[in-house]
């Protein structure tokens, strides 16, 4: 019955509100802002569009544009650097999960002594980061209410930095922002939120009542919309309904925990560069299906939230129901589920399968029923 | 579509005896000399002895002001702003009912910045910075912890508000320990009176948006399931956690969902008969509940399942009903006063408490049906 709970202080939600971000860092006293993006969202507007929004409010912008996927330690240097030659006050992260995870560190690095590498790990920082609004453009890591970052180290490891200083000020939903998502991604990355939803409700660890509340409910909107976004893109109602999905899924797992589908997507990402988002997608429903006997109350708890007005005989047939509309979803996606057609090598999948076992122990704690070594492998080989 | 804002408490602790933490977080936020702010009945009951023991033994100095009144006055919260400067406070904790939290807060602004009590009556008119604020209810509740208001009285009897994001404390700590000496009619109204914020949140007019839903909802399940539980074993820490927690959550719900009628009505029967906030919210909620009825009935219907779990409803209607049944008998069984006359109204005072109502105006245009003053007449009359 004990637990801690942190939360962005301040949410805006609204259609076109990238337009009023210049409102929002004048309210935080910023008047030289650093927006961390990738090439990306400057080839789309967005970056344009933010820096005449903040410019129209009486800030100064810089424009840091060169974010990638499974952002590089030097590439989180290197925007911290020239944030600190153009003496920001404040930082705008604006993009993906990667863009999101940048800024975090950027804001705080830029008023600290501390080198990156001293960050690695559990509060470990101990400046005090600029204030940081983070917009995310994708439905979603849910990073934008996440005090975590992941970034690629010099020897090519993930290296996380948990933190209270890298929750942000402010995170703002703007759906429009989402419009022009390619359906692979959106597919994948609602499939991701989805996942953190279902194993914040089903964590081993940290559930909690607060994350309940948060899973569930994030649980109805992803669920009610993913197949809209699919079939509509432009679909603002959708749209933004799947980033508020996505924001709720975050504000549960961050204080509950992810779990062992997490555990087994991370050496997916790690060695063959599958996106992030796509590899959960890829072992969520065998994931489903191995967990479903230890996890079958609260999976028929979730059945209500994931398929609203259904009537269920019993338990069994609810948690049944449940995992069988995670896989429809799943199949309805239009993504790659084969290993073997994205490049994964067979040959691989017993060192994966340690990687997960042994340097992600705390993901299978939280999992609703144990793994060893074979049964982790078992489904990595049923999915290939 | 929906576009809102919401904003809350940054950091929630629920843990069993977290008071005894006080002085771990105090230092956490850079602070060794702290005012806390509590009232004579909790000093009388001995229950900031350990807390203060604990602030003590982490080398905190801590001044206490227990002075604080129901309804705060001005000149009490004055006194307590006073209290803060003479010791040198550099953080403030609030310890108690929503009126020590109320207290708390305005101390912990007006300590940390040069503006008068006076200057900031109203929205947004603070300017801070305040000092570093811990909340901690001894009721459940208020849902103060996590609110950006605080009520003063002012010598001209008139309830004066400071509304400003800068009265969310940084830190929101939830000790059951501290709430199972509670009174069984204490615990029952202030309970009813949490039950009120997560209704009247789900069912506000224009603010209403999917994270205020979700918490109300979640708010509801808990505080439906324990609140007989509390009063039948007031010593189970389980269920009084689950009080806190489901009183926090509504909230942050009511914090960005404002409440409606009820609470209108109510604010008469405190003003004039002294009656206790949580009571006057119980008195007047069932008639204002079978009001609504007309306009309410679709969301009433959605809050059923979460105070009546594992039932089907075969439709809206029939949901609608077993809501308000729920509530009428639950109001019925709880152990304080039903009817006005018992709190000593009479039927000339209708007309003054109708009159009074009315001026709520900033609340009654968040309910879902609009209000006459013949309306509210009728309806204080009905539970005359």
């Amino acid at each position: 019955m004990n637990h801690e709970f942190r939360c962005v202080p301040r949410i805006v939600c609204a259609a076109g509100v990238l337009q009023g971000i210049g409102e929002v860092f004048a309210g935080l006293g910023v008047k030289r802002v650093l927006l961390v993006c990738d090439p990306g969202i400057v080839k789309l507007g967005f970056a344009g569009q933010a820096c005449a929004a903040l410019e129209a409010a009486g800030c100064v912008v810089e424009v840091f544009n060169q974010v990638v996927a499974d952002p590089p330690a030097a590439v989180v240097r290197q925007a911290v650097e020239q944030g600190r030659a153009f003496a920001a006050d404040g930082v705008l992260g604006l993009g993906g999960g990667s863009s999101l995870d940048a800024a975090k560190l950027v804001a705080l690095l830029i008023n600290s002594e501390q080198p990156l590498e001293d960050l690695y790990g559990t509060d470990k920082a101990t400046g005090r980061r600029l204030p940081l609004v983070l917009m995310p453009t994708t439905a979603g890591t849910g990073s934008e209410v996440t005090w975590v970052s992941v970034i690629t180290d010099e020897q090519q490891r993930k290296q996380a930095v948990y933190s209270a200083q890298l929750m942000p000020d402010v995170a703002v939903l703007d759906p429009e922002l989402t419009l022009g998502l390619p359906a692979g991604v959106t597919a994948a990355t609602g499939l991701d939120a989805m996942v953190h939803a279902i194993e914040a409700y089903t964590s081993r660890t940290r559930k909690n009542p607060i994350a309940d509340g948060l899973a569930t409910t994030a649980l109805g909107l992803l669920g009610g919309n993913l197949r809209k976004v699919l079939a509509d893109g432009s679909d603002v109602a959708a749209r933004e309904a799947m980033l508020q999905g996505s924001l709720m899924a975050g504000m549960a797992f961050v204080n509950a925990s992810v779990a062992a589908i997490h555990g087994l997507a991370y050496p997916l990402g790690a060695r063959f560069h599958i996106p992030h988002g796509h590899a959960n997608a890829l072992v969520m429903a065998p994931m489903l299906r191995f967990n479903l006997e230890a996890a079958r109350g609260l999976y028929a708890e979730l059945a209500g939230y994931l398929l609203p007005g259904e009537v269920f005989a019993d338990e069994a047939a609810a948690a049944q129901a449940f995992v069988a509309g995670i896989e429809a979803l799943v199949r309805d996606s239009g993504l790659e589920l084969r290993l073997s057609r994205l490049g994964v090598d067979e040959a691989a999948i017993p060192a994966m399968a340690e990687d997960v076992v042994g340097g992600l122990k705390r993901l299978i704690d939280s999992n609703p029923r144990d793994m060893d070594v074979g049964q982790v492998e078992a489904i990595y080989r049923g999915i290939y | 579509m929906s576009t809102f804002t919401f904003e809350t408490t940054p950091r929630v602790i629920c843990e069993v005896d977290g008071a005894l933490r006080l002085g771990t977080l105090c230092r956490e936020l850079g602070a060794q000399r702290v005012l806390l702010v509590s009232d004579p009945g909790l000093q009388r009951a001995g229950l900031l002895e350990a807390p203060m023991q604990a602030l003590r033994e982490a080398g905190v100095e801590v001044t206490l002001y227990s002075d604080v009144q129901a309804d705060p006055p001005e000149a009490s919260v004055l006194e307590a702003v006073a209290a803060g400067r003479d010791c040198g406070a550099q953080a403030v904790i609030g310890l108690g009912g929503g009126s020590s939290l109320d207290t708390a807060k305005l101390v912990a602004l007006l300590c940390g910045c040069e503006q008068q009590l006076a200057d900031i009556y109203g929205i947004n008119l603070a300017q801070g910075p305040r000092l570093p604020l811990i909340q901690v209810p001894t009721t459940a509740g208020t849902g103060s912890e996590v609110t950006a208001v605080a009520i003063v009285t002012t010598p001209s009897h008139e309830k004066k508000g400071v509304v400003s994001p800068l009265l969310y404390p940084d830190i929101a700590l939830l000790d059951a320990r501290l709430t199972v000496g509670l009174p069984a009619a204490v615990s029952a109204m202030t309970g009813v009176d949490a039950m009120v914020h997560a209704i009247e949140a789900y069912t506000s007019l224009h603010k209403k948006n999917v994270l205020s839903d979700g918490l109300a909802l979640q708010a509801l399940r808990l505080l439906a399931g324990n609140l007989d539980r509390v009063l039948a074993e007031p010593g189970d820490l389980k269920a009084r956690s689950d009080m806190l927690l489901g009183s926090m959550l509504a909230g942050m719900a009511f914090a960005n969902a404002p409440v409606a009628a009820v609470h209108a009505l109510a604010y008469p029967l405190g003003g004039h008969f002294h009656v206790p906030h949580g009571l006057s919210n119980a008195l007047v909620l069932v008639p204002v509940l079978n009001f609504n009825r007309s306009a309410a009935e679709a969301l009433y219907a959605e809050l059923a399942p979460s105070v009546l779990p594992g039932q089907r409803f075969d439709t809206p209607a029939a949901a609608c009903d077993a809501f308000i049944g729920f509530m009428t008998a639950l109001v019925e069984r709880m152990p304080f006063a039903q009817r006005l006359a018992e709190v000593g109204v009479v039927e000339a005072d209708l007309d003054r408490l109708s009159d009074d109502a009315m001026k709520v105006q900033r609340l009654l245009v968040n309910n879902p049906r609009p209000v006459t003053r013949e309306d509210a007449r009728a309806l204080y009359a009905s539970v005359l």
